[in-house]
């Protein structure tokens, strides 16, 4: 580790598309249950951090280490080879602490980000049509994977020459394979500036409401 | 000790006792200093068993305490036992001994003859200072000051002077020792006045005759009611101030005898005797009744219950008293200007309200433990009214402050052009002057190729073609795009130069690049974590607002778009929350300004 590879190139950050998640399959004929998992499991999931747009991690990520469920033996899973995801069986769901670890010699710190291990397909609208809600894909496998971004502000030189040696940032804009697209983006952009507008509204509408009555007490006060 | 390690190292007993030989002087006399400083060190005692007979060469150094010695090359003080007359003991002619440095050698019979040599300035002797309280005579407390307050005499206003001066003012004391026996000074004072011959009649005695007249009517019926001396006491004060002028000598032998009597009778006697004593005056005394004197009679007789004794003299009336005879005496002297101030602040005395003060301190000091603990605890109830009243003030102007901003959504098209961004700039520029600060190696802004004029964009794909040959970077074609926040790194290696080198907004996309122009946090985070999170209350109510709207709690994609303005969106919504409950807050108070002015 060098002195200059630690120095920080200032005034830019470096952002990175990632998909975590798990998918989930109950237990049958074809998926038996592994040899050695207890009885009473009645699923087999898979949990997963990898990139949005398909490209390698293993370039600046070191390892990843999924916290699972204290029930669990070894709950401290650790995967240092892409692709990085972990085969486990259970009965529940619950929440995972997935920390990554970035190469060493980029000196940046770990993250950490939760995911809840969702073996059910719920009903849409008790999720409002977000946020990794579990749904059911062609292979009959329940699903819930969410979008996020590691932001690398002001990256150490290594790190973004790491980072910057293959593009691979920008999202497709149309993809069957993936549900995080630019036209997603998009719709998402367009409902929020919409809300964001309604939102704007009413708060010119109550601002002047408030000085109204701001007045109001003004004079009142002088009587 | 020693002979352990030697054990260890295998050293004979025989090459010991050989070194021991050739040493044996040297160790004697080692051994004499190892021993000294063993009884002074006993620590080191460990330390020197160490040693062994392989003793060092050099001698150990041996500290020890040095003391003065050069005490006698200084001279002797010479001390010189001397008498000396203390200025501040007044008249006693009492001589006192000290010793004192002398700087002169003296011999010893030098300080014998000195002995008689008084000393004149004792050196303490100016700490014993006076209060300058302004002094009158009788006559000039007859003339000015009688009129003043009918409630004293002329011999308790003596007396409080007098012990006002003999214990500088200090107005505790004065009040504790305050005990003005009127009859027993005041017959002093009759004596003397009497023995003078009683010369100074004046103009007072029409007055003390029609006191008399009034009072005499009063004493008879006290004569008999030898029980009640509190009543007549005052008025037979005023009598004796007048009449002890107009007392022909053959009168005050008797007065004198009867004086007598009185200093062993008891008050109440001494009182009725002396009535007698004046009522046989004003028979004699001529009759001309004035209105004015009859007044003033019976407002002494009113207020005589309370200055009956010196017991009812309050530590108020005493400073009252005081400062108003010396602001009249004061102002009568010829030099007034010269202490008007202190004349100002004589008069300012307002006994009343000392009075009040008094009363309300010994309230306060009274007060029950359960009265203390409810006070204290209305002052903090009503200090956080009041804190509560100022931060809803506060909020209420920041709020409407925030309102007055200009909105961060306003459209940045202007500033896409280089006229506009170069005007930016300056205003920017102006800014940074105007607040003093040095700004830090401003690079005028490099225009997007987009803005710039066709000539200066000619030459410069020129120069980016050259540069780009040049550089030969790793990574393809970069063309210009504002980075300029980054040339000043000045670093060598290929990162400087890919920065330097410009990439266009749609490759900064690929790369995942953002530029920032504020100061941002170096390290890793997860976009979505560091959306703005709010107070758990408001928190719920935003949750709220976006599930009316149709919007996730959290964006479906965190990208850099979607999270700004997500980012805006909840902000606004918090302030949305805000306004709405300022409003209420401000509706309540019309309301309650309403009620207290009856509108409505």
């Amino acid at each position: 580790m060098t002195v200059t590879s630690q120095r920080r190139i200032h005034g830019i950050s470096i952002s990175k598309p990632i998909m975590y998640g798990n998918n989930a399959e109950q237990i049958s004929e074809a998926n038996p249950l592994p040899p050695g998992a207890p009885k009473d499991h009645t699923h087999i999931w898979t949990l997963f951090v990898k990139d949005a747009t398909g490209q390698d991690m293993s370039l600046y990520v070191k390892k990843v280490v999924f916290k699972l469920h204290e029930t669990y033996p070894n709950s401290m899973r650790t995967v240092e080879k892409p692709p990085f995801e972990l085969r486990e069986s259970g009965w529940g769901e619950f929440e995972v602490a997935i920390r990554i670890y970035f190469n060493s010699v980029c000196g940046e710190r770990n993250i950490t980000f939760y995911h809840n291990i969702k073996l059910h397909p719920y009903p849409p609208q008790a999720f409002n049509g977000s946020m990794g809600a579990p749904v059911v894909d062609k292979e009959g496998r329940v699903q819930s994977i969410l979008y996020d971004e590691i932001v690398f502000n002001e990256p150490t030189e290594k790190m973004f020459r790491l980072l910057t040696s293959t593009p691979g940032s920008l999202l497709p804009y149309k993809s069957s394979d993936t549900p995080f697209t630019k036209e997603c983006e998009r719709e998402e952009t367009d409902r929020l500036d919409k809300a964001l507008r309604v939102v704007q509204r009413q708060l010119d509408k109550r601002t002047k409401e408030f000085r109204d009555l701001e007045v109001d007490r003004q004079r009142l006060m002088q009587i | 000790m020693a002979s352990d390690i030697l054990d260890v190292l295998n050293i004979s007993e025989e090459t010991r006792v050989q070194g021991k030989e050739l040493k044996q002087q040297q160790k004697h006399e080692r051994e004499e200093t190892v021993e000294a400083n063993n009884k002074k060190r006993k620590m080191n005692r460990e330390l020197f068993n160490l040693i062994g007979p392989n003793l060092p060469p050099v001698a150990l150094h041996k500290q020890s305490v040095k003391f003065k010695d050069k005490l006698s090359s200084q001279e002797l003080t010479h001390w010189s036992w001397r008498s000396f007359k203390n200025g501040a003991r007044g008249k006693d002619k009492l001589v006192l001994h000290h010793w004192i440095k002398s700087k002169v050698k003296t011999t010893e019979e030098d300080t014998v003859k000195d002995d008689d040599d008084l000393e004149e300035n004792y050196q303490f002797e100016k700490y014993n200072t006076e209060l300058d309280i302004p002094d009158f005579t009788e006559e000039y407390y007859n003339e000015h000051l009688k009129d003043l307050d009918g409630n004293w005499s002329y011999n308790e206003t003596r007396y409080l002077f007098d012990i006002a001066k003999s214990y500088d003012l200090r107005w505790a004391v004065i009040g504790d020792n305050y005990e003005f026996v009127k009859e027993i000074p005041e017959n002093k004072e009759e004596k003397e006045e009497r023995e003078n011959g009683g010369s100074d009649a004046n103009q007072e005695i029409d007055k003390d005759t029609n006191e008399e007249a009034i009072k005499d009517k009063i004493e008879e019926n006290d004569d008999e009611a030898v029980a009640k001396p509190g009543p007549t006491e005052e008025s037979s004060l005023e009598d004796a101030d007048g009449s002890e002028n107009e007392n022909a000598k053959g009168e005050s032998e008797v007065a004198e005898k009867q004086d007598q009597d009185d200093d062993k009778a008891d008050d109440g006697k001494e009182n009725a005797a002396k009535i007698t004593e004046e009522v046989s005056e004003s028979t004699k005394a001529s009759e001309s009744p004035k209105n004015e004197t009859q007044k003033e009679a019976s407002e002494a007789l009113g207020q005589k219950k309370d200055t009956s004794s010196s017991e009812g003299r309050t530590l108020e009336d005493l400073k009252d008293r005081l400062y108003k005879v010396s602001a009249v005496i004061l102002e009568s002297q010829s030099d007034a200007a010269k202490d008007a101030t202190l004349i100002r602040n004589l008069k300012a005395f307002d006994k009343n309200k000392e009075m009040e003060r008094r009363s309300y301190l010994t309230h306060l000091l009274e007060r029950a433990p359960t009265e203390i603990a409810e006070e204290e605890s209305l002052v903090i109830e009503a200090r956080k009214l009041e804190l509560a009243a100022k931060k809803m003030l506060t909020e209420r102007a920041q709020l409407l402050q925030l309102l007055d901003s200009p909105q961060a959504s306003a459209s940045v098209q202007k500033y896409m052009t280089s006229a506009g961004l170069t005007q930016l700039y300056n205003s920017l520029m102006n800014a940074d002057k105007s607040k003093k600060r040095k700004p830090e190696a401003p690079v005028a802004p490099q225009l997007g190729p987009n803005a710039l004029p066709h000539t200066q964009l000619l030459q410069a794909r020129q120069q980016q073609a050259n540069h780009g040959a040049l550089l030969k970077t790793k990574k393809k074609h970069r063309s210009n795009s504002p980075t300029s926040r980054l040339d000043n790194n000045g670093g060598n290696n290929e990162i400087q130069e890919l920065l330097q080198s410009r990439l266009t907004p749609e490759q900064m996309e690929v790369y995942g690049i953002t530029v920032h122009e504020e100061k941002i946090q170096p390290g890793v985070v997860i976009r979505s974590q560091k959306l703005p999170s709010f107070k758990p209350a408001v928190q719920s109510k935003i949750n709220e607002t976006l599930n009316e709207m149709g919007i996730a709690v959290r964006p479906v994609m965190p990208t850099a778009k979607v999270c700004s303005r997500f980012d805006r969106l909840l902000r606004s919504i918090a302030s949305l929350i805000d306004l709405k409950k300022q409003s209420d807050n401000l509706e309540t108070e019309i309301g309650l300004i309403k009620r207290q002015k009856n509108i409505n």
